[in-house]
């Protein structure tokens, strides 16, 4: 019997690399674990009243190919501010599935008028996920409106003074 | 020697008019130049050196709107007395009926609202920002 050796080598080659590649490529599938948060689009750079309550839209996803257990959700936010989420954990999130999650927002009623980075973290037992987004605080009580409007005040006082005490004839 | 005394005394006029209008002009336009950088200033999200800038800014227009004022005030005192001296010296060369003495009030009324044009863009320019910021 003749051998065709070329197919032969052909075939082993082929062989050889199925071998080599597909155990790497289940171990890969295997192994991608991957968690995200993402705040729903009009929700990253939001206007907040102090003492208000304002609900930002937040999705986690699993776009990994395996379940996420235990996700506890919560954040880094400014001092004097409340955040809760709703749900706050999730004991299962199955592969390629995802899940809203309402978050309320209250300022803290001293807070002044500025923006505030608040970070949100989800934390399971495979993974982590963290996005942020930027809070605009509004009609806040601001001390410059004040002051602006004091010094205003002195520079008309301190007319009045210039006015009678240089402007007599 | 009358003759040169009236040109002393209408180049006098001149020069205080001149004088006037560079204070109350240089004043107007730096507070509206001042209004547009505190504005802006205000409008970003400034730390500590912005604020010093800021009030610097708001002490150069104190300072300057000052400086305007007494200015404009000796310039109308200057005035007066420079037409009271022209009209003495018309009413003894007896062609005082071609001046109208009341001129005198409209140029104190000019003076008042060129001070007020002062002192209201400086208070603006003063103002604005810190409601903005």
């Amino acid at each position: 019997m003749r051998i065709n050796w070329k197919f032969l080598s052909l075939l082993l080659m082929v062989v050889g690399l199925i071998i080599v590649a597909l155990p790497g490529q289940i171990l890969a599938q295997d192994n991608k674990v991957e968690l995200t948060l993402r705040l729903l689009p009009g929700y990253y750079y939001s206007e907040v009243t102090p003492g208000e309550s304002k609900t930002l839209y937040l999705e986690i996803e699993n776009s990994g190919d395996k379940a996420i257990t235990n996700i506890e959700l919560f954040s880094d936010k400014p001092k004097g501010w409340t955040v809760d989420f709703e749900p706050e954990h999730i004991d299962y999130l199955a592969a390629d599935s995802h899940q809203s999650i309402d978050v309320h927002v209250v300022a803290g009623t001293d807070t002044v008028k500025d923006d505030y980075t608040l970070t949100l973290i989800a934390e399971a037992d495979q993974t982590r996920a963290v996005t942020s987004t930027v809070l605009r605080v509004e009609n806040a009580f601001s001390p410059w409106r004040w002051i602006g409007l004091g010094v205003g005040v002195l520079v008309i006082v301190l007319f009045v003074v210039l006015y009678r005490r240089f402007g007599r004839e | 020697m009358i003759e040169r005394v009236h040109e002393h005394i209408i180049g006098e006029l001149k020069a205080n008019a001149h004088t006037d209008t560079i204070f109350a002009i240089t004043a107007i336009f730096l507070n509206l130049i001042i209004l547009g950088v505190n504005s802006a200033i205000s409008g970003s999200n400034g730390g500590t050196s912005q604020t010093i800038v800021m009030f610097t800014l708001v002490a150069l227009i104190i300072v300057v709107n000052f400086v305007a004022e007494l200015g404009l005030i000796r310039g109308r005192q200057m005035r007066k007395k420079l037409l009271g001296g022209l009209l003495k010296m018309y009413k003894d060369q007896e062609v005082e009926g071609y001046y109208d003495s009341s001129l005198l009030n409209d140029y104190t009324t000019r003076y008042n609202l060129f001070m007020l044009a002062v002192l209201f863009t400086g208070v603006t320019a003063i103002v604005i920002p810190f409601i903005l910021r």
